[in-house]
């Protein structure tokens, strides 16, 4: 495993030309010298410079900071909308701190290039004076913590967000996992998000932030809860060691345990050595059911925690709780404030049990995947000096990690991820519960007389791994012999290694709208390969395109190339049966 | 055997099928749209000109007095098929770009065929017919250093998509080693597979000098009749081609023979009876069945496949059985009867040399359906007194009277073949049932109470001929236009190039001004200068709904129609 890694690797390095660290930061601090910070309505209001000062201070009062998200699909909705809430907050007697604004996938894109790329969602911020306004809507602090950093826009934006007084930017986490649309050149992508980082490093003592949120990237993405604790202090050291700016970590929506979401705070805090600044605590997204009334006792359950853990250890996160309906659509306005003023409530509620509550379980957890993380990152940063990595050079080091990916990293190193030694995240907790489910199914005698060793080749289209995971639990239960080869998988890798390995079937797991595209290469090159096998597609269906914000489903268009859409999993044995005969 | 009509002044045409046994011809009147002369001759695979003469000289009396009026010899031959089949093509070299990690496609292409040298070259294309590798032109200039004037094929991953690396090898190979190429995009229509798109351009590579001395000798043939007409060809898919495209692509010719009788039998049922047809061309040896839906012929959608070679050359869906006038009729000791696969001389063409000594079979002569119908007297071929001995000989082993014996085998002949006709078109009562080749007015006959369309006994025996008389030239391709969600971009793939645009609107004009310049040019190959070329669109949505107006791909279908066909 690790020489197949040290191979990867040099030939990672070989393949790109960087620039040194040193030579991009020598930029960034260029760059900071001429940034004059603004100044938002609400470091007016609360006579702050920055929201980290304002972080500061609520942590020395015992006060609790929250957070909202304002999705609207443009800024003059947005606008209204943080008016709205504002207005709300003031009638019913409570303070919203910050507010999240979700921007247009766009804004990740250099300016040159936007107008070119397909709209969508959120609004899109094209002059100096829009950016301006940002901070100045409401008394709310702006988080922009979406397609601002990490991607080929970084310095432009990093530039435009500061200036507009905004303190708190992201996602570093973005970095990792995603790409701007249309772009294809990672080398830029490292080295302008590189360069905005160190822009904040250099204005680190004026209260700047950078904000990462572990589920937006490889966080979500590890099985183990110990990887992802190795992650964060991966990052951490990137960012605060080589690159001199503070860390803000995020963590939440897509964890559901209350044991683990109090205990990450718990993490956080030891992983920057009790000076854990967090940016917001997002609410639990996945435990989320479309019947808003039963997401209301839902919420009460994971708030609570939530601001007893901030009681019991002050980060500063701004708890973020999630609207009723997140699971049906996009929030209005009025279910934000709704849940905001709940929200409230639960606080007093959380301060009168906080003193009789016992977090042993939630520290326990907290230990172990410190513990267990710290030796990860440390076994990583060994293994990358011993293979010839420049550890101390961040442009390097974030390039090799957003390149080799979160499959091969935690394989690399916590093989334990997989054994029943691990503490698996709740994604993968799910995951394993739905297979338990199925297992009787997939058992059954007729399902294994259809699979019975049965070659079977497994793939997913983008680095989503649950779905895979739980096909793959599946067909083995049904005795099938099961090729994985694993997330990111190109059209003619699954092609090659279908032939290589005599699949005579192929699963294609797929979840970032891209499955029409995927489906037309994959049939090309099977085509072109002389292979003619059944193809079955499985997952979010569905095709980005230049119109509607909203993705096309496709299974239609799919099933006529002769793919077989599985979007239930009882049909599966019929349908690959059907075809196997 | 000839038949003739009326004469009359005219444009006429020459239809000759050299076909396994026997060679037709068929004279057509272009202005009355019908046969007004036939001839049959037995065919000499060693001497096809000597066949082709033949032909030319039974209907020599039938020319019209002025020759000018035959304004083509359309020729369908199983050249190509056999020298395929018996491997007598000439020596080629293979060039494989953008194929070195592909050892399992290198292995499946060299298990099929035998280069004389493999050069792989670095280059090739994706899907989308973007480079995967930069060509490596000094790697080709070096490999191909001691191979001057030498035959070549050549062959690049994702060619249809993008053949410029092949043009350019072409380009390398004929103007520096002055070899002679055929390139794997050439031969693809637009479509993908490196195994059967290497095995054609090879396959056509090593045709080209055999068929190039064959139109050489067909040509001066025609000539040497006083005709100046063009020598025209038939392809697989039974349109016309020019000698100067067949010396190029010769194997777009093979299947030519199914393809020709085919098309006669829909000429001699008429257009109106077309909508669904099954034809039955029953030959010595073998059947071919295929079918016609509204009025045209169905192809199959994986290419011919010669032996077992595959190819990407368009065919019909014919289903050959072992099934003819010739397959030898087997008596098992319990009176069971087989009928094929093996084929024999029918006793009624024997000479009688066995009656001497007792009937035997040996390897050359035995019973055969054709003998059988001898007997109950549906046909006269040949000494029918020779088939009614042998009716006798074997009813005796059967234990049947020589009448019922020959009944027997009859029943068992057509029940054969009709069942065969049931798998290919289902029980649909639709279809209307056409036997052509020598035996067919007699099969027609057996069927009557089916759903059966009579054509005259005569034309039936020469149908392949009247399918080559009434070809024409048909110049047809297909452009797809893509649309990449990835990177908002659409892609144009023609058969000879690929374009590129964020317009949907102005890539779709780009293209059609491409695909018609490119049509001219084939026609001009043709031997076809004057025409025009008729484009028609065909836009696919996202869903099929239309829930969303997002265009998936588009499709466009270009056809030239020579003016010279307007007569």
């Amino acid at each position: 495993m690790h020489k197949a890694l040290q191979e990867k690797i040099a030939s990672i390095i070989k393949s790109v030309d960087l620039p040194k660290s040193c030579e991009v930061l020598n930029e960034s601090k260029r760059i900071a010298e001429s940034v004059q910070i603004g100044r938002t309505a609400f470091m007016e209001k609360y006579d702050v410079s920055s929201e980290l000062e304002y972080k500061r201070r609520c942590i020395k009062e015992g006060r609790i900071m929250y957070h909202a998200h304002i999705g609207m699909n443009t800024w003059a909705e947005t606008a209204e909308g943080l008016r709205g809430v504002y207005e709300f907050a003031e009638a019913n007697n409570f303070r919203l701190d910050r507010a999240g604004i979700c921007l247009d996938r766009r804004m990740a894109l250099p300016k040159e290039m936007r107008k070119s790329a397909p709209q969508e969602s959120g609004p899109y911020l094209e002059t100096e004076e829009d950016w301006m306004q940002v901070g100045q809507a409401a008394p709310i602090q702006p988080h922009m913590g979406d397609f601002i950093i990490g991607f080929p826009a970084s310095t432009e934006n990093a530039i435009a967000a500061l200036r507009a007084g905004v303190t708190t930017v992201g996602n570093l986490s973005q970095f990792f996992a995603h790409e701007a649309p249309m772009w294809k050149r990672r080398d830029i992508t490292t080295v302008e998000s590189v360069k905005a980082f160190g822009i904040l490093g250099y204005l680190r003592d004026k209260g700047t932030l950078l904000h990462s949120y572990l589920d937006d990237g490889f966080g979500a993405l590890f099985l183990d809860c110990c990887t992802s604790a190795g992650w964060a202090y991966l990052e951490r050291y990137i960012v605060e060691e080589l690159l001199g700016a503070k860390l803000a970590h995020c963590v939440g929506g897509l964890v559901s345990d209350p044991i683990k979401r109090s205990g990450w705070i718990f993490a956080l805090d030891e992983i920057h050595d009790h000076d854990c600044i967090g940016s917001m605590f997002f609410g639990d997204t996945i435990s989320a059911q479309r019947d808003p009334e039963k997401n209301r006792s839902l919420s009460y359950e994971y708030l609570l925690w939530d601001l007893m853990a901030q009681i019991e250890c002050p980060t500063g996160h701004g708890i973020m709780p999630v609207p009723l309906t997140e699971a049906l659509r996009a929030p209005s306005l009025d279910e934000i404030c709704e849940i905001q003023l709940l929200t409230r409530e639960v606080e007093k509620i959380a301060r009168r049990m906080h003193p009789h509550f016992d977090f042993t379980a939630s520290k326990e957890f907290a230990k172990t995947i410190c513990t267990k993380g710290k030796k990860i990152f440390q076994n990583s940063l060994d293994f990358f000096e011993e293979v010839g990595v420049d550890t101390k050079d961040a442009v390097q080091m974030l390039y090799l990690l957003k390149t080799i990916g979160p499959r091969t990293f935690e394989d690399a190193f916590n093989p334990d991820a997989r054994s029943g030694k691990s503490i698996p995240n709740d994604i993968f907790s799910m995951t394993l519960k739905t297979a338990d489910a199925w297992s009787p199914f997939f058992s059954s005698q007729e399902t294994r007389k259809i699979f019975q060793s049965r070659k079977v080749l497994l793939a997913s289209t983008d680095v989503h791994e649950h779905g895979l995971l739980l096909v793959d639990k599946l067909l083995r239960t049904s005795n099938a012999d099961v090729i994985n080869i694993g997330v990111e998988r190109n059209p003619d890798e699954v092609v090659q290694t279908a032939v290589e390995e005599n699949a005579e079937v192929i699963f294609i797991s797929t979840h970032n709208g891209m499955a029409l595209e995927y489906a037309r290469n994959l049939l090309d090159e099977m085509e072109e390969h002389d292979v003619s096998l059944p193809v079955c597609m499985g997952g979010m269906i569905n095709q980005n395109t230049e119109e509607g914000t909203v993705p096309v489903q496709v299974d239609e268009d799919i099933e006529n190339l002769g793919i077989m859409v599985i979007s239930d999993l009882n049909t599966l044995p019929a349908r690959v049966g059907g075809v196997l005969e | 055997m000839l038949r003739m009509h009326k004469k009359r002044p005219g444009k006429f045409v020459i239809g000759i099928d050299i076909g396994g046994t026997n060679a037709d011809a068929a004279l057509y009147d272009c202005a009355l749209k019908q046969i007004c002369a036939q001839g049959k001759v037995p065919t000499d695979h060693s001497d096809y000109q000597r066949t082709l003469q033949d032909l030319l000289s039974s209907m020599s009396a039938q020319f019209p007095r002025d020759l000018q009026d035959i304004v083509a010899v359309n020729l369908s031959t199983t050249l190509s098929t056999n020298a395929i089949l018996e491997g007598k093509g000439a020596p080629v070299n293979l060039v494989l770009i953008g194929f070195e990690k592909q050892e399992r496609l290198i292995s499946e292409i060299m298990g099929v065929i035998r280069p004389a040298s493999l050069i792989s070259i670095p280059g090739g294309h994706t899907s989308w017919g973007e480079e995967r590798g930069e060509f490596d032109e000094a790697a080709l200039r070096s490999c191909l250093s001691g191979h001057s004037r030498e035959r070549f094929a050549v062959s690049g991953m994702f060619s249809p998509r993008n053949p410029a690396h092949e043009i350019c090898a072409a380009n390398i190979i004929q103007n520096e080693f002055d070899g002679v190429v055929s390139c794997g995009y050439e031969l693809a229509r637009s479509k993908l597979n490196a195994v059967k798109r290497t095995v054609t351009a090879y396959l056509n590579a090593s045709l080209i000098p055999l068929i190039e001395r064959f139109i050489d000798d067909a040509e001066k043939t025609v000539s040497s009749f006083g005709l100046t007409c063009p020598v025209m060809f038939l392809k697989s898919d039974s349109t016309l081609v020019s000698s100067r495209w067949c010396r190029k692509y010769p194997i777009e010719t093979i299947f030519s023979g199914p393809a020709a009788s085919m098309r006669g039998a829909c000429h001699l049922v008429g257009a109106v009876n077309t909508r669904g047809l099954v034809v039955a061309d029953i030959g010595g040896t073998s059947t071919d069945i295929g079918c016609v839906q509204d009025g045209s012929p169905v192809f199959s959608n994986e290419g011919a496949s010669v032996g077992t070679y595959r190819t990407m050359v368009p065919s019909l869906e014919i289903r050959s059985i072992a099934l003819g006038g010739d397959s030898e009729v087997k008596v098992s000791e319990r009176g069971g009867l087989q009928i094929g696969p093996c084929r024999v001389v029918p006793f009624c063409r024997s000479g009688g040399k066995f009656l001497e000594t007792g009937i035997t079979c040996t390897e050359d002569y035995g019973y055969t359906p054709t003998d059988a119908i001898n007997t109950l007297g549906k046909a006269s071929i040949n000494n029918v007194s020779l088939s009614k001995e042998a009716s006798e000989w074997f009813g005796g082993v059967a234990g049947l009277p020589a009448e019922k014996f020959a009944e027997r085998v009859w029943e068992k002949t057509t029940e054969k073949l009709e069942t065969n006709i049931i798998e290919v078109i289902g029980w649909n009562k639709q279809y209307t049932r056409v036997y052509v080749g020598a035996p067919g007015a007699v099969f027609a006959d057996a069927a009557a109470e089916k759903n059966v369309a009579r054509i005259d006994a005569e034309d039936a025996r020469v149908a392949s001929a009247i399918g080559a008389a009434t070809s024409a030239v048909e110049l047809k391709c297909e452009a797809t236009i893509v649309h990449s969600f990835e990177d908002e971009t659409y892609t144009a793939f023609l058969p000879h190039a690929k374009l590129q645009g964020k317009d949907l609107e102005l890539l779709l004009e780009q293209t059609e001004r491409a695909i018609i310049e490119y049509l001219t040019k084939q026609a001009k190959l043709m031997g076809e200068a004057d025409g025009h070329v008729k484009l028609a669109r065909s836009y696919m949505y996202l869903t099929k709904k239309r829930v969303s107006d997002v265009v998936n791909s588009v499709t466009i279908l270009a056809e030239f129609s020579p003016f010279s066909l307007e007569i």
